[in-house]
């Protein structure tokens, strides 16, 4: 298969810029492809990590598909696209994973590995995105921020940057939305299981 | 569940008011908020405890999935086996990866360094571009070369290499903490040459020579260098554009400043032996002055596409002034070197700095061709012979500049009046600063659009496929003009590409290149459904500013003007879109001399954006400085003045005082002054802008050259010719290093030169100057140049005052039919020429031939500048002697008497 075309990547990142929204569903397959198979790589690498970021990962994608200075507007852009796309690898991933452990793969996990699974739950994670869901359904905006936060890796004074918002302003947004999906989880996590 | 929207605004207004109070104070706050609604108090106070419980943040579950999906950086550690090798400890890390000190057991035992490459890398490419190598890294063998044994793969997948373990430092701290003075430090360098020299023989060139690869230690209480990573840097493929290089958000982390012009470009240029003499030259630099040629903080601060700039364009200073413009740093490496900053300076003056700069040419060509021949200059510089490297000679030509300024003079030419028996006016060299001005403007803008798309235009070819074969930039370009065809289905990107594509044209000068492009792109943007005006205004604009470039004025004009329909519809009148345009049409018609027209424009679009809430001094000054020149031009030079302060003024606010347009604007100024005879001031001004484009763009820049000559125009108009002639031959000295010889920049300086020597009364050195002048002209393909008579005239002029009218007259007969086709009738050029040719053939006892020449430019002269002007003073006196000579002593003194003020 052809590699995606860079120009591709930043001609679309340009159009949705500029308010075209179907520009974003031709970007995003081809962020999502682009994280999916670095990720694959990555698994095969020596062990579990440690440290490993999905900023770092975002950022990679981001050299690899747009490869160069843009401004910083499109490369915020750029990262709401790849905060979506590695939100859904994570998700895709999680409900694997949560499925091979009903079935007793869990076995098969080399130590350092089931310990990992152990501290951050799959399970964790999907009720983090169902809560994302239900977050967006009343307050798009911070269900968008938090995307951005956790999945995108952008730092609060990015995303006052980003949305051109105060920093102070950005900190108790997320302060509220991550207290209402904590609340949202748990109820979650108590009605259902 | 959807909540309604209007309790959860409620919701967030409480939760903010409360989430900085105490538990008690919060709630007794909402129960007073919340009267008339508890269940709203007690969903805020429960939200408030999720918010104070804190644990296990969802960021953690998050890393901890992507962990476990993506594997991650694993950390290498002691005792860890990797391949035949054990890791013993880590011992350094750098932007490719981390070194390791590790033990072979098999085959034999011994100590290796073994250095895992970070993450990111296809690691079976490394792998296999290292095999391809691997035979003819193994041929190496010298003292001053650290083998590399093996490559392999670690068990995560990431490509590793083993060599021979070097305990040592890297030399420039070696160097320091030793304070070794120059002559040793010269030393240690000669056999890193060496070193360079036999891998370059066994045909491996190491591509990333740097202090850190060039590692000292004491051999036999000797201090012993090693280079390093041989045959690593190729197979690891790191260049500037590479993923190795570049991490988050586009900086630049690695070694930038060691890099070499052919490896900063982006185009898959030739490397070869030259790129790792460029590399030695900075070593050897940064050996003797104890500081980079570029302060590594502004190559990356400033960005990747301004960092490949610098690196390819921007002239170092020489060694011995770097360590001045050092200050204190300059006087603690001195201190390192065991001597003083002044005398440290002396001895890099000269031989150092030449043998240094020409290590680092830009151009391959300029360089030493191998690192043996770097030595051997050093050794005849040690030895006190004559060393091969000289001042340093033509660097690069900006051919950019060439395409701009030839169609700037001409249209300097068209609307000044100055020039005549060697007294140049101002505009000339006013306009080639405005031009100067307007494209450095301009290519600030583009650069970053053309740097980027250059960059993904270069990632898109197989590097396989261009391997070891020059790819240009031009071809580089069609590849990518070819490949837009091929996204017929998205026209928008199509359209967009289309005209990048034609802008990276344009700004290398491939005018004709552009054209299609651009045109075809505003056609398809005519076609968008949904209609797209901006895109069309703007793909307008593209077109119209190339068509400024090719001289097509008027069409340009026609442009913009419908670009502006679009505009006034979309953005209104008021716009700062529609001011900008009415400024870049006025500039269309300033150039076409349509004066008139574009005054109004330049006055509404200023009062637009003065209108706006943030007006952009960069726009207003802009238009402001338009405005200035026009009616500098006009000879509104009461306006002009104030309005050349204000543009000054502007600038200075929105870029501060040390900024190369500051020093146009004080050039501008001074012009003005110098035109109202307020000479001092002028020369004040002109100097002062001549020291700012001195400190903020180098000694060699065109910016520099034009305030020289306009600064020895000056000298010339206060009769200080003496002083006059050495700034002319420092600004043709410039140009003859941008441009080389056959330019019409060259041919300009020489141009005044010759009239400069003229006047002193240096015929001979006039003559030669003149011939020089005539052949860059002829040589550049200006043949049809008014400029160019201009030259013949000065030349004819010469030879007829020195006995040799017949060589005169076909040259000034060339004069004339060359204005004659160029200028519009009646200009005082054409004038100029006729007279000259009369007088000339007048010198040949043709006199009947050439009577109603001169008498004929005579009433020109008069109906067109008057009788006051000094060209209508010259071509009196020219009648004057022209009838005395033919012996009719009654018409000369009838012509005298006429005008009263002719000297006999």
């Amino acid at each position: 298969m052809a590699e995606s075309d860079p120009r591709t990547v930043t001609g679309l990142l340009q159009a949705w810029r500029e308010g075209d929204r179907g520009a974003l569903d031709s970007l995003l397959p081809l962020v999502y492809e682009r994280l999916r198979r670095m990720a694959r790589a990555r698994l095969r690498s020596e062990r579990p990590g440690h440290t490993l970021q999905t900023t770092a990962l975002v950022h990679e994608a981001y050299l690899r598909l747009v490869g160069a200075e843009i401004p910083w507007k499109d490369r915020v852009h750029f990262y709401g696209a790849a905060a979506q796309a590695m939100r859904r690898i994570l998700v895709d991933h999680a409900r694997a994973r949560s499925a091979t452990r009903r079935g007793g793969g869990a076995a098969r996990l080399p130590l350092e590995a089931a310990l990992d699974v152990a501290a951050a739950a799959p399970e964790q994670l999907l009720r983090l995105d169902e809560a994302l869901k239900s977050l967006e359904r009343h307050d798009a905006r911070k269900s968008r921020l938090v995307e951005l936060h956790y999945f995108g890796g952008l730092t609060l004074e990015e995303l006052a940057l980003a949305t051109e918002t105060p920093p102070r302003t950005i900190e108790r947004e997320m302060r509220l939305a991550r207290a209402w999906l904590r609340r949202e989880a748990a109820s979650a996590h108590g009605h259902g299981s | 569940m959807a909540m309604d929207p209007e309790r959860w605004r409620r919701i967030e207004r409480l939760y903010y008011a409360a989430a900085d109070l105490g538990a008690e104070e919060a709630r007794r706050f909402l129960e007073r908020a919340c009267a008339d609604d508890p269940a709203l108090a007690r969903e805020v106070e429960e939200l408030l405890r999720h918010d104070a419980q804190g644990g296990r943040s969802w960021g953690d579950a998050v890393a901890g999935v992507a962990g476990l999906v993506l594997g991650g950086a694993a950390e290498i550690g002691p005792g860890q086996a990797i391949g035949r090798y054990r890791i013993l400890e880590s011992i350094g890390r750098g932007g490719m990866g981390e070194v390791f000190k590790a033990e072979q057991i098999e085959p034999i035992r011994r100590i290796i360094a073994l250095k895992v490459i970070k993450p990111g890398m296809d690691t079976r490419a490394v792998v296999a571009r290292f095999e391809s190598e691997r035979q003819a890294v193994a041929l190496m063998d010298h003292p001053g070369i650290a083998k590399v044994f093996d490559a392999g793969a670690t068990d995560g997948g990431r490509p590793y290499f083993t060599m021979e373990y070097v305990p040592g430092v890297p030399i420039t701290r070696y160097c320091d903490e030793a304070r070794l003075p120059i002559q040793a430090r010269l030393d240690l360098f000669l056999q890193v040459c060496e070193g360079v020299q036999h891998a370059h023989q066994k045909g491996i060139i190491h591509r990333d020579i740097k202090p850190s690869n060039v590692l000292v230690g004491d051999v036999d209480g000797r201090p012993c260098p090693k280079i390093i990573d041989f045959g690593i840097a190729k197979a690891t493929a790191a260049r500037l554009t590479g993923l190795g290089t570049v991490t988050e958000l586009g900086q630049v982390v690695g070694t930038p400043e060691y890099m070499s012009p052919e490896q900063a470009s982006m185009a898959d240029a030739v490397v070869d032996t030259r790129t790792d003499v460029y590399s030695l030259g900075i070593l050897l630099y940064e050996l003797l002055v104890g500081a980079l040629p570029f302060d590594r903080r502004t190559l990356i601060s400033s960005g990747l596409s301004s960092l490949q700039h610098t690196i390819r364009t921007v002239d170092p200073l020489r060694p011995s002034a770097r360590l001045i413009a050092l200050g204190p740093a300059g006087a603690r490496a001195a201190g390192d070197r065991g001597t003083e900053p002044g005398l440290l300076a002396r001895r890099l003056r000269g031989d150092l700095d030449w043998i240094t700069l020409k290590a680092m040419e830009k151009d391959p060509d300029g360089r030493y061709a191998s690192p043996a021949g770097l030595a051997a200059d050093l050794r005849s510089h040690l030895l006190h012979r004559p060393v091969v490297a000289g001042p340093p000679g033509p660097a690069y030509r900006a051919k950019k500049f060439v395409l701009r300024h030839r169609f700037g003079a001409v249209a300097a030419l068209l609307i000044s009046a100055a020039i005549v028996a060697g007294t140049a006016g101002t505009a000339a060299g006013l306009m080639r600063a405005r031009l100067a001005e307007r494209q450095a403007l301009s290519e600030a803008a583009t650069s970053r659009q053309v740097s980027r798309f250059m960059v993904d235009l270069f990632r898109v070819p197989d590097p396989s496929v261009s391997r070891g074969r020059e790819v240009t930039v031009r071809e580089v370009l069609d590849r990518g003009a070819g490949r837009i065809e091929a996204l017929e289905e998205q026209p928008e990107v199509k359209a967009r590409l289309m005209a990048t594509m034609g802008e990276v044209y344009a700004n290398l000068g491939l005018l004709d290149a552009a054209r299609p492009l651009l045109e075809d792109s505003l056609a398809l943007r005519r076609t968008l459904r949904p209609a797209a005006p901006a895109e069309v205004a703007e793909g307008l604009r593209l077109l119209a500013s190339l068509e400024v470039d090719s001289g097509r004025d008027g069409r340009a004009a026609d442009l913009l003007r419908e670009s502006l329909d679009l505009r006034r519809a979309s953005d209104g009148e008021e716009s700062r879109q529609v001011a900008i345009l009415l400024s870049d049409l006025a500039h269309a018609l300033f150039k076409q001399d349509r004066l008139d027209e574009a005054e109004p424009l330049y006055r509404r679009s200023i009062a637009t954006l003065e209108r706006l809430p943030e007006p952009g001094s960069a726009d207003l000054a802009d238009a402001i400085g338009g405005l200035a020149q026009l009616l500098h031009v006009k000879g509104d030079f009461a306006e002009a003045e104030t309005l050349f302060r204000r543009s000054l003024a502007e600038r200075r606010a929105a870029w501060g005082d040390d900024h190369p347009g500051v020093a146009e604007s004080q050039h501008n100024l001074a012009a003005v002054l110098h035109d109202r005879l307020r000479l001092d001031e002028a020369e004040a001004l002109y100097r002062q802008s001549l020291a700012l484009s001195e400190k903020v763009q180098g000694g060699e820049h065109p910016d520099l050259s034009t305030t020289l000559s306009s600064l020895a125009r000056l000298l010339v108009d206060k009769g200080d010719l003496a002083g006059a002639e050495p700034l002319l031959a420092r600004a043709l000295a410039i140009d003859l290093r941008l441009y080389g010889e056959n330019d019409e920049n060259v041919a300009y300086d020489l141009k005044e030169l010759g009239n400069l020597q003229r006047r002193r009364g240096l015929l001979a050195e006039a003559e030669a100057s003149f011939r020089r002048s005539v052949a860059a002209y002829r040589e550049a393909g200006a043949a049809s140049s008014p400029y160019l008579a201009v030259a013949l005239n000065g030349l004819g002029g010469t030879l007829i005052e020195t006995g040799r009218a017949r060589e005169a007259e076909p040259l000034l007969r060339e004069s004339l039919g060359i204005t004659k086709g160029s200028l519009p009738e009646g200009h005082w050029l054409v004038q100029t020429s006729m007279s000259l040719l009369g007088e000339c053939l007048g010198a040949l006892r043709r006199h009947a031939e050439g009577e109603r020449l001169v008498v004929e430019a005579l009433e020109g002269f008069q109906s067109s500048l008057g009788a006051g002007d000094p060209r209508t003073q010259a071509a009196l006196e020219r009648v004057v002697r022209f009838y005395r000579s033919w012996g009719r002593p009654d018409q000369a003194a009838l012509w005298a008497g006429r005008q009263g003020t002719a000297r006999p």
